[in-house]
């Protein structure tokens, strides 16, 4: 594995390293490990590292270093990295109260696959989805891992107000919205849980490598978590 | 710290936003960088009032803010030329100008530039969010609970009467070039060889569509070899993404984190202040330089003005 990973420079101030050219999870798991080597080792002169599917992006101070200078790091990581032992993943649950309101689409993603609404939720609710990476908005997971027979395409028009905590399914991807958005995804149900809050430390929940597992909970449930201080 | 009124908004112009020098560190949860967009407009406004470089400031875009100051303070202003006075006086920018109590700052217009840094002498006490006072206007975080500056906002804080301090005139940065240094993603092979050429020999305009987030650019189409859809990746501040239409689009400072357009390459860091000052229908071109000429030129840059400025 470690022969294919190759670096080079994005801009005077950023190096990004390349894992594969594909989504899977082995590629993640390299990059997540990778990820760990580089925070124990602490290379001086990095300001912040980025993950995505197949990458790792190194931001690094360009005033105080050159980029051979980082890159001799890094690559050096690149040589011991896998044999080091790191902490299994962590799997997050997710309370999700499905359908109604909150999931105003829920009926919808059962019509188009022929499913009735209960089928929909418990397969939804029965896998294990990995956290490919975090973007488009903060804390906003991008995850691998649904049921293909769930799959759904976007609504033909976007919402204009998505709810924080709205959980969707978008083709066949499935994710949860971090923030009020507007946004196209069918949306199955909502989670009381905050996913971002910068009252809380930390402020995002969820890490690019993370599991998580959506189950399914009552209105009552979902209050007494608080979920109605969401809005 | 002490909590005191160091100012009040008059009025809060086009877009007045509190700044520093980013949100760093937290890129990997999808936390869009944001900050100053001419970083170094706001290095050298924070160091003539003797701040800490990374210190939050106010970025004013275009014309309008206007403050009335309750105490007496010391101020300073770079970036781009919006016309700055004091009670109706045109006033130097790059220098630390002393505002007595009950005196009022306003940006007239725009002269040239889009985008002003003032820094107050001493310490705005802006919350930190994720260890920045940047503010995100999407995300809602940051600076002034979120949201940009508002008539009646109140600016708190301790302000400092600071040593009078002025940038020499050779220092100032010329913001009239219009052909914007680049470093290319030599490694990859998303664009054909006419693309690249036709990017580094075309000119291009700043098209209508472009803010904080990022820079639209319209002229002639920048071939790919086999799309313009990639699995996403990070993005840089200054990360020059081509999508299906062929036209470039600079990332800015609010820019998402990752993206899934194909990157030709990135303007460089010395380079970005120059785009910030820009007005949509500006004419720019791109020039490719070495990796290491770039790092040099912005070292060279920041020497000079932190040695001047200490």
């Amino acid at each position: 594995m470690k022969e294919k990973i190759s670096f080079a420079p994005r801009g005077d101030n950023s190096i990004q390293i390349t894992f594969g050219n594909e989504i899977k999870e082995e590629i993640n798991q390299e990059i997540r490990k990778y990820l760990f080597a580089l925070e124990k080792e602490g290379i001086p002169g990095v300001i912040e590292a980025i993950p995505s599917y197949c990458h790792l992006n190194i931001i690094y101070d360009v005033e105080n270093y050159y980029y051979e200078e980082i890159y001799d790091r890094l690559y050096k990581i690149k040589e011991s990295f896998s044999d080091i032992d790191i902490p299994e993943a962590r799997v997050v649950e997710i309370p999700v109260l499905y359908g109604g309101e909150y999931g105003p689409d829920l009926e919808n993603v059962a019509k188009h696959n022929n499913l009735t609404s209960e089928e929909v939720v418990q397969i939804h609710s029965s896998e294990k989805y990995l956290i490919y990476m975090l973007g488009f908005t903060p804390g906003f997971p991008y995850l691998g891992g649904m049921n293909e027979i769930i799959a759904t395409p976007r609504l033909k028009e976007p919402r204009e107000k998505i709810w924080a905590g709205s959980v969707g399914i978008a083709g066949n991807q499935t994710g949860i919205y971090p923030i009020e958005s507007p946004g196209g995804w069918q949306i199955i149900g909502r989670t009381p849980l905050k996913l971002f809050d910068i009252n809380r430390k930390p402020e995002i929940l969820l890490r690019a490598g993370d599991y998580i597992s959506f189950y399914s909970i009552s209105i009552e449930e979902f209050n007494e978590l608080g979920g109605n201080n969401n809005e | 710290m002490s909590n005191k009124v160091i100012a009040t908004v008059i009025n809060p112009g086009f877009l007045s936003t509190i700044q520093d020098m980013g949100r760093q560190g937290f890129q990997a949860f999808g936390v869009p960088e944001a900050g100053a967009m001419d970083r170094e407009a706001a290095l050298i406004a924070n160091l003539l009032v003797s701040n800490n470089e990374n210190a939050p400031l106010i970025e004013v875009t275009v014309m309008g803010l206007e403050l009335e100051f309750v105490t007496e303070v010391v101020v300073a202003v770079a970036g781009g030329d919006l016309n700055l006075q004091i009670d109706n006086i045109p006033q130097p920018m790059y220098q630390s100008l002393t505002i007595k109590a009950g005196s009022r700052l306003k940006f007239a217009g725009v002269r040239k530039g889009a985008r002003a840094y003032l820094a107050i002498g001493g310490e705005l006490s802006i919350p930190l969010v994720m260890e920045s006072s940047s503010t995100y206007l999407r995300g809602e975080i940051g600076g002034m609970k979120g949201r940009k500056i508002e008539k009646g906002d109140l600016l708190e804080g301790e302000a400092k009467i600071v040593p009078q301090k002025v940038l020499d005139e050779s220092l100032v940065r010329d913001y009239n070039k219009r052909e914007i240094r680049v470093l290319l993603n030599r490694d990859e092979d998303y664009f054909t060889g006419e693309g690249i050429n036709t990017f580094l020999t075309s000119e291009y305009i700043i098209s209508s569509q472009s803010d904080r987030m990022g820079y639209r650019m319209e002229g002639p189409e920048i071939a790919h070899r086999k799309g313009a859809d990639i699995i996403s990746t990070a993005i840089n501040f200054g990360a020059i993404q081509v999508p299906g239409h062929g036209q470039p689009i600079v990332m800015m400072a609010d820019r998402q984190t990752v993206g899934g357009y194909t990157q030709i390459g990135r303007v460089i860091t010395s380079d970005l202040p120059y785009l910030a000052q820009m007005f949509p229908g500006e004419k720019i071109s791109f020039k490719e330089v070495s990796l290491r000429e770039a790092q040099n030129v912005y070292r060279d840059r920041l020497n000079l003005l932190r040695k001047a400025l200490v």
